[in-house]
């Protein structure tokens, strides 16, 4: 169980990345170019700090944490993929929802790996 | 559910809400289903969809209405039902955030409407997706002296 220290860290890194995110686009929409050159790399980085969720959830999995952890972190990864794409494409009636559903997946996530249910060992 | 069996030693019994659970349920699942609708309605008007601001914009007026009346359910969660008090305090939160929500809105100051917004989401989703775990069944203890 010693990732799961690891795993707290990279979610809540990443869980803080995402909500800066509606802070730049709010900011963007009121005019400000800065907080767009701002808004894509850090989408960019979050995808990147969810890769590196996905390789440590899965050792907290293997060394026996839960492997609802993996799961979440894929289909964040799944989530991110698409709103890059859909970002660039400008599809801002996708990408406005999938990002909410991100930023509450991301928040939830990390506040789960503080839990008690998060320090259980899984008979494997 | 309120027969204490007798005994010498202190009996403690739990009050369960339940009907005031399920009342509040029904609210936080309004709540959530019409607070959701309100970022998809965004990014259709951001997309060119000029109709989408006619639903966007009332229902957001009129949410804090509803959070209302979801407040008197979680305080009749709290009393009498014998639930814990944080639905009730977070409800009040929520009415003040959707309130700020519609000035920021109509004053289209995105920097404070958008992650507002994000907020007000994750707070109404939450609160429901709680609602139906067993610790939202759970009463507060109470000591039943003998």
């Amino acid at each position: 169980m010693k990732f799961l220290v690891v795993l707290r860290a990279v979610a809540v890194a990443h869980a803080i990345a995402v909500c800066l995110q509606p802070f730049l686009a709010g900011a963007y929409l009121n005019g400000s170019g800065a907080a767009m050159r701002l808004h894509e790399p850090i989408g960019h980085g979050a995808a990147s700090l969810v890769l590196v969720q996905l390789l440590i959830a899965t050792l907290y999995w293997r060394s026996g944490g839960r492997g609802s952890a993996v799961v979440v972190t894929v289909l964040l990864l799944a989530a991110e993929g698409i709103q890059i794409g859909i970002g660039y494409s400008r599809q801002l009636a996708l990408h406005i929802p999938v990002g909410v559903a991100i930023v509450a997946i991301a928040c939830v996530f990390a506040a789960w790996t503080f839990r008690p249910a998060a320090k259980v060992e899984v008979p494997s | 559910m309120r027969s204490a069996p007798p005994s010498t030693a202190k009996q403690f019994t739990y009050r369960r809400p339940r009907v005031t659970l399920a009342l509040l349920r029904i609210f936080l699942l309004i709540h959530a289903a019409l607070v959701v609708a309100q970022p998809i309605l965004a990014g259709y008007f951001l997309s060119g969809e000029a109709d989408a601001m006619a639903w966007h914009s009332p229902l957001g007026s009129s949410l804090f209405l509803l959070t209302m009346l979801q407040l008197v359910a979680a305080l009749l969660y709290f009393w009498p039902g014998g639930g814990r008090p944080w639905p009730a305090l977070i409800t009040v939160g929520l009415i003040v955030a959707e309130l700020t929500q519609v000035v920021y809105g109509h004053q289209q100051n995105f920097a404070v409407h958008v992650p507002l917004g994000t907020a007000i989401v994750i707070t109404a989703v939450w609160m429901a997706v709680w609602s139906f775990r067993s610790s939202a069944r759970q009463g507060r203890r109470k000591e039943v002296k003998q």
